[in-house]
């Protein structure tokens, strides 16, 4: 199983090989998987012309793309089927619909209490999409989504915009003023930390999710590249911590943005009845 | 040449050290974790819950080192065509 999905994801990065004749190198024309020899050529080969790194001899973003849209078409083909014709006692799919849904809202109801119910929606989307995309990459021949940075970026940078939208939302211009600290002749130090720190949380939302998928794919591949008879059968012992890893990221991708739509929209009133009283 | 040894070196260390702390880090949130089960075996599931979910983000500091690391071992170049520079001369 994961014998197959290493040597194909060597023969996938070697899709987008290099044009030019300089790869002639005898390491680079072996046949199997070595990562040491074939996967790092040099700046310049033997021959003298320009080589490609590893790093731009990753896989084409369009495979990751399609693998993600295969995630989205997989539940949107679930719900058409889980909700045409709902019944009152629901039935097969209904059912295990309704009972993702009422696990899923339950994460927002567990950070931000009732009022979690108007972002479950989106939040559940989220983990839905992230989870399928992950645990698709265990299947044989597929990759995961979120193996490219392109991906968990553009979720990332998806979720800011949605908090900052749902803080506007929440608050009207008002919103600006979260990012002014407590203190009111401190503001002008502390608005560049919290706009910075506020901007940081997309990138480190990606990068967390791409380098634990991402990462799990190349241990794996490493192990079976290194260790010299047993290589390929010892990853296997991977694949559990794989699974865990799988939805255990949707999980904190989620979260997080529970908690940073619960901070953006969180309304002060108790304090202020606190205050005056 | 003193350029590829300290790529080796950085892609190398990188992981290691961020594993450092959060080794660290992770063993200091499971003894908060275990002290409160300890304390309290009822509250089990929650406390299992919000101790995985501390050592997810205390890991992802590490996995940022990771990324790095990857993107440096990307840039190393084949044992062979070092060798065969150094045998002909820099």
């Amino acid at each position: 199983m994961n014998n197959s999905n290493t040597q194909v994801e060597y023969k996938i990065s070697q899709a987008g090989h290099k044009e030019d004749g300089s790869n002639n190198t005898p390491e680079t024309l072996n046949g199997t998987a070595n990562l040491a020899a074939a996967g790092n050529p040099a700046t310049h080969s033997t021959t003298g012309a320009p080589v490609k790194h590893e790093s731009e001899e990753h896989a084409s973003p369009w495979l990751f793309y399609g693998f993600s849209m295969f995630a989205f078409l997989l539940i949107v083909i679930f719900a058409i089927n889980a909700t045409k014709k709902m019944q009152m006692i629901p039935k097969k799919s209904q059912n295990i619909g309704e009972m993702i849904i009422e696990a899923l809202y339950g994460l927002p109801t567990m950070v931000m209490g009732e009022r979690g119910k108007k972002y479950a929606p989106f939040i559940s989307t989220f983990f839905l999409y992230i989870v399928i995309m992950n645990l698709s990459g265990l299947i044989p021949v597929f990759k995961s989504g979120t193996a490219s940075l392109s991906v968990t970026l553009g979720l990332g940078i998806f979720a800011f915009f949605m908090v900052q939208y749902y803080g506007f939302q929440t608050h009207g211009l008002a919103y600006i003023k979260h990012f002014a600290g407590p203190v009111a002749w401190l503001s002008f130090l502390i608005f560049p930390l919290e706009i910075l720190s506020e901007l940081i949380r997309p990138i480190s939302l990606s990068m967390r999710l791409y380098g634990n998928i991402f990462g799990e794919e190349q241990v794996i591949q490493a192990l079976s590249t290194s260790i010299p008879v047993i290589g390929p059968y010892i990853t296997i012992l991977m694949l559990p911590l794989q699974l865990l890893t799988c939805v255990l990221q949707a999980f904190v991708f989620s979260l997080l943005v529970t908690v940073y739509i619960s901070m953006a929209t969180e309304k002060h009133d108790d304090n202020h009845e606190g205050q005056h009283a | 040449m003193i350029y590829f040894a300290a790529l080796a070196l950085a892609a190398g260390l990188g992981t290691a050290i961020a594993a450092l702390g959060c080794g660290i880090g992770q063993g200091n949130a499971v003894r908060g974790a275990l002290e409160g089960l300890a304390r309290q075996p009822e509250a089990g599931g929650r406390i299992l819950t919000f101790m995985i979910i501390g050592l997810a983000i205390i890991e992802s500091l590490t996995i940022y080192a990771l990324v790095l690391g990857f993107m440096l071992m990307g840039k190393l170049p084949v044992t062979a065509d070092v060798l065969a520079k150094i045998a002909g001369g820099y």
